[in-house]
């Protein structure tokens, strides 16, 4: 049986290499596409759900209340897996913005400062990126119709 | 002149996703959300240190997963082989729905009791779990029932563009897998696997089966699976006449019901613990 430590020291070096690929993706726009929007959150997901399926019905805590919450995460393989899906969906928003932002023909330059906090705290980039991306739209009106 | 013709092949059928899905859009759906459900299992039973009777929690899902999505992906596969104007009936798409929800129903069951760390079948521990089970019974029968049903249909019709030998074991291994799993199953269920004590707990790997004592999943196994190995066996010989199709589909409802016999004798299909 893999050990929930181990598993989680697999999920950083997994998700960098996501992050990477976006911060490339001028060079491979598909594929980085594909390998952060699509392939290492499918894996991170199976993760996911393998984890919620072996552990779910034994941890403590529940939905309803922060103290269940809370207590919830006193479980190693439920915080293991709270931590996948952080990893998962921030990778996940990541690559919707590079993608986003081609679509608005932002510059690349411009996108991959708003990666950084997209990678450290997701929803600080996303507010970061829909920003951005407004301020871009008024300053290029020809830029909403690409 | 029939030497030639004993040694000519039957043609290799296209068995792609493809053309399943056009084909029968129905068990290729339920078949592929089977194998697609096999994956977070993996996982779990990887993760998970559970074990029920024995085994990791979650080799009976995934046994279970991987075999009624061989039955239902096999299904899609003969499907070509009804008439059109048949499968496109509602009465016939309508059943084929509802096989098809007692396939994905029964692994909901087998998977969810895993999770919750419980029996699935033979659980009477509470009055629910007992209704549940008995429930159960019923959708197994109506998933097993579309053996019987694309088997009649295959029968009735006279122009598939099957060799008669080829036609018979599709028609033979459907029918007998319908009635020997109704009969295995059946017996399975009010009996309970094993007929014995087993001492050491000895099983055969992957199937699990006891090496000690009698085994009623052996036959259950065999019979459900005689839609895919009688066509397989005619397909490979390339036998083409209809009577050696007939004696393969005989023989193996024998060797079937002989390890049927064997279980209730409380005899180890191998007999090596």
């Amino acid at each position: 049986m893999v050990d929930a430590h181990t598993l989680f020291s697999w999920g950083d070096p997994l998700v960098l290499v996501g992050w990477a690929a976006l911060i490339l993706s001028p060079l491979a726009p598909v594929w980085a596409d594909r390998i952060a929007g699509f392939i290492i959150p499918a894996i991170l997901s199976l993760a996911y759900t393998g984890l919620i399926l072996a552990f779910w019905s034994g941890a403590p805590g529940g939905f309803d209340s922060l103290e269940n919450v809370m207590a919830l995460f006193t479980d190693p393989y439920i915080a293991l897996a709270g931590w996948l899906h952080f990893l998962a969906f921030d990778l996940f928003v990541g690559a919707w913005i590079v993608r986003q932002a081609r679509a608005a023909a932002i510059p690349h330059l411009l996108t991959v400062p708003i990666l950084v906090p997209a990678f450290l705290f997701a929803p600080a980039g996303y507010l970061a990126f829909i920003t951005l991306r407004a301020i871009w739209s008024l300053r290029t009106p020809a830029a909403q119709e690409a | 002149m029939a030497a030639v013709a004993l040694a000519r092949p039957h043609a290799i059928p296209d068995v792609s996703l493809r053309r399943l899905m056009a084909d029968d859009p129905t068990m290729t759906t339920a078949g592929l959300i089977m194998l697609t459900l096999l994956l977070p299992m993996a996982v779990a039973g990887w993760l998970d240190p559970r074990m029920l009777d024995g085994e990791g929690i979650w080799v009976k899902p995934m046994k279970f997963s991987v075999s009624i999505a061989m039955f239902l992906l096999t299904l899609a596969a003969f499907a070509r082989h009804i008439p059109e104007v048949t499968r496109h009936h509602w009465l016939f798409r309508g059943f084929a729905l509802a096989a098809a929800l007692a396939a994905v129903l029964e692994i909901l069951w087998i998977g969810g009791a895993a999770t919750l760390g419980v029996r699935s079948h033979f659980n009477e521990s509470s009055a629910l779990a007992g209704t549940i089970y008995g429930i159960m019974g019923l959708v197994a029968i109506l998933l097993t029932s579309a053996s019987l049903v694309y088997g009649l249909a295959i029968w009735r019709n006279a122009n598939t563009d099957l060799r008669p030998a080829m036609r018979l074991a599709i028609v033979m291994g459907l029918l007998l897998t319908f009635g020997l799993t109704l009969l295995t199953a059946g017996t399975l269920a009010g009996r309970g696997a094993l007929i014995g004590l087993p001492d050491t707990g000895a099983v055969i790997p992957i199937l699990g089966w006891s090496l000690e004592v009698g085994d009623l999943r052996v036959s259950h196994f065999f019979a459900t699976h005689l839609l895919q190995i009688i066509p397989l066996i005619v397909w490979l010989t390339a036998w083409t006449s209809p009577r050696a199709a007939l004696g393969t589909s005989l023989a193996l409802a024998l060797f079937t019901l002989g390890t049927y016999a064997q279980a209730l004798a409380g005899l180890p299909f191998l007999p090596l613990g």
